[in-house]
C-alpha cells in the first residue's frame, strides 16, 4: 500500500535528521504537551502509520482529528500504537498561540521532518528535538 | 525472550527470512527449525530503506539467486537495492509443528483442531479429562481480548489458553477466564526454546497444570488400589526389563508419553505399547483411564516403598 502523500502536506521543508515517530522517552501525551514558551498552545496527533513486519508489508494508517481523544474514549479495546508494529510516521497538528491557522508537520522515519511555513520551521524543530521525536538536530 | 515476541510482530505469521532474523537474533535458527517453513506466498515489494515513502518493486533474477528492488516514486529518486534470497523468501509459522513441539514438552495428548477464532487452535489435550490446550497468536491487545471472549463462549468446559507472551493479558481478559475457570500460560515463561529447536518447560507439567489433573472419588481410589496391587502382583509373576511397576508409575503416575518412557529406559516405543496392554488385559481398563488417579497412586507407591 503506497500511502505517501495521503493526507501530507506538501513537503515545503526537508531537513536531515533522525526522526523517531515514537518519542524515546515519556508518554506520548507527555511528548505532546503545549509548549507556550515556543508560542506553541496545543500539538495533536492526528495520523499514524504503522508498519508490521510481515511478508505483505502490511502498512495500517489510522487518522482522527485527534487520535489520543479517540484512543482514550474508546478504552482497552484501542491500541493506538501496537507493541509488534514498527511507527514509521506521524501527523502533528500545531496550534500556534498567535492565532495563525493550525499547521501540519509530518514525521517521516528515518529522516524526514515536513514543515508547512518556513517561519515555523526552527521552533517546531526545537520542539520536536526536546520531545524526543529528532534525536539528531539537523 | 525475542523469540516468542516476534510471534506478535507478523500478521498472519507470514514473513521474509530477513525479517525473522531481525525480529529474533541469534534465536532464528532454533526457531526456524521449531515451526517456520517455506510459504508459497511470493513477496512482491520491499520496504523502502531510504524512507522515499514506496515500497520498491521486486524483480527476481532469471538465475533464481536473487533479485534486485526498484524504487517506484515518480520520478524514482533511490538506486536499485540488489536483494539476497533471505530478503526475497517468505517462510510462515506452521501451526502443527509448534502444537507438536508444545505437545512434547508438556506430556499433552495430541490432538489439532482449528478453531473459529482468527489464528488460535487446539494443540493438545492434557489428563484423562482431556482438557483442551489451546494456542493463540495475535499481534494486538484488542483482537487478543476478542479471541479470550469467543473461546470462553464456544468452549463449555474449562480449558488452557497459551499466547506467547502475556503482553496482551489485561484484567478484563483475566477474570473473564478465570470465571470460567480456565487458565493461562505465556510460552515465554513457561517453555525454553533449545538450540536444535526444540521446547523444554520451566516446570514439570504435573506441577504446572496440576489444577487441570482431576482428584479421585472414594469408589475410584479402590480401583486405583486394586490396579496398583495388580501390577505388583504381575511384576513379580512375570519379570521383565523394564519392570511392569516402572512403565505403569511413569505412564499412570508421572503421566509421561510413550516415547518418552521410552527414550528414559532406554527400549523402544513398541516395548512400551506392550507393557502397556499387558497392565491393560490383567487390570481391565486402558492404563490412560488410571492417570485420573495419579496423585493416590503415587502415594501408594510410596507407601510400597516404605514397606521394602
Amino acid at each position: 500500500m503506497s500511502d505517501s502523500t495521503l493526507g501530507a502536506p506538501p513537503p515545503v521543508l526537508t531537513r536531515p535528521c533522525k526522526v523517531t515517530p515514537r518519542p524515546s522517552c515519556g508518554s506520548l501525551e507527555a511528548a505532546l504537551a503545549p509548549a507556550p514558551e515556543r508560542g506553541i498552545a496545543r500539538v495533536t496527533l492526528i495520523q499514524v502509520w504503522l508498519r508490521w513486519r510481515n511478508a505483505f508489508n502490511q502498512v495500517t494508517i489510522r487518522r482522527a482529528d485527534d487520535l489520543l481523544a479517540c484512543a482514550e474514549l474508546e478504552g482497552g479495546l484501542y491500541d493506538l500504537m501496537p507493541k509488534g508494529a514498527e511507527i514509521i510516521g506521524v501527523i502533528l497538528e500545531f496550534d500556534f498561540a498567535d492565532n495563525r491557522m493550525p499547521q501540519l508537520v509530518e514525521l517521516r522515519s528515518p529522516d524526514v521532518v515536513r514543515v508547512p511555513c518556513p517561519e515555523d520551521v526552527e521552533r517546531v524543530l526545537a520542539f520536536l528535538t526536546e520531545r524526543g521525536f529528532i534525536t539528531q538536530n539537523p | 525472550m525475542q523469540t516468542w515476541y516476534s510471534f506478535q510482530a507478523v500478521p498472519g505469521q507470514v514473513a521474509t527470512e530477513a525479517e525473522w532474523r531481525l525480529l529474533t537474533g541469534d534465536r532464528f535458527g532454533a526457531l526456524q527449525a521449531l515451526c517456520l517453513q517455506p510459504s508459497r506466498f511470493q513477496v512482491q515489494t520491499v520496504w523502502c530503506p531510504h524512507g522515499c515513502g514506496c515500497e520498491h518493486m521486486i524483480v527476481r533474477r532469471h538465475d533464481g539467486q536473487g533479485a534486485t528492488a526498484v524504487c517506484r516514486c515518480h520520478p524514482p529518486c533511490c538506486p536499485d537495492i540488489p536483494l539476497d534470497m533471505a530478503k526475497i523468501t517468505a517462510l510462515e509459522v506452521c501451526n502443527t509443528r509448534l502444537g507438536h513441539a508444545l505437545c512434547r514438552a508438556f506430556e499433552f495428548n495430541e490432538r489439532y483442531a482449528e478453531l473459529s477464532a482468527p489464528n488460535t487452535f487446539q494443540f493438545g489435550s492434557w489428563s484423562a479429562d482431556a482438557v483442551p490446550a489451546i494456542l493463540t497468536l495475535q499481534v494486538q491487545a484488542p483482537a487478543f481480548r476478542r479471541v479470550v471472549s469467543e473461546v470462553v463462549a464456544q468452549q463449555c468446559e474449562p480449558f488452557m489458553l497459551f499466547a506467547p507472551t502475556s503482553d496482551y493479558l489485561d484484567a478484563p481478559a483475566k477474570s473473564l477466564l478465570e470465571h470460567h475457570r480456565c487458565a493461562f500460560f505465556d510460552l515465554q515463561r513457561h517453555v525454553v526454546l533449545t538450540e536444535r529447536g526444540t521446547l523444554q518447560p520451566v516446570r514439570p507439567p504435573g506441577e504446572l497444570f496440576a489444577r487441570f489433573t482431576p482428584q479421585p472419588l472414594e469408589l475410584d481410589a479402590d480401583v486405583s488400589e486394586r490396579a496398583f496391587a495388580l501390577v505388583l502382583k504381575l511384576d513379580t509373576e512375570q519379570p521383565l526389563i523394564p519392570t511392569l511397576l516402572t512403565v505403569f508409575r511413569k505412564y499412570c503416575i508421572e503421566e509421561l508419553s510413550c516415547n518418552r518412557i521410552a527414550r528414559d529406559c532406554k527400549v523402544t516405543k513398541t516395548t512400551i505399547v506392550r507393557r502397556l496392554a499387558l497392565i491393560r488385559e490383567r487390570v481391565g481398563c486402558h492404563p490412560r483411564e488410571l492417570r485420573r488417579f495419579s496423585t493416590h497412586l503415587e502415594k501408594l507407591h510410596s507407601q510400597s516403598r516404605t514397606e521394602e
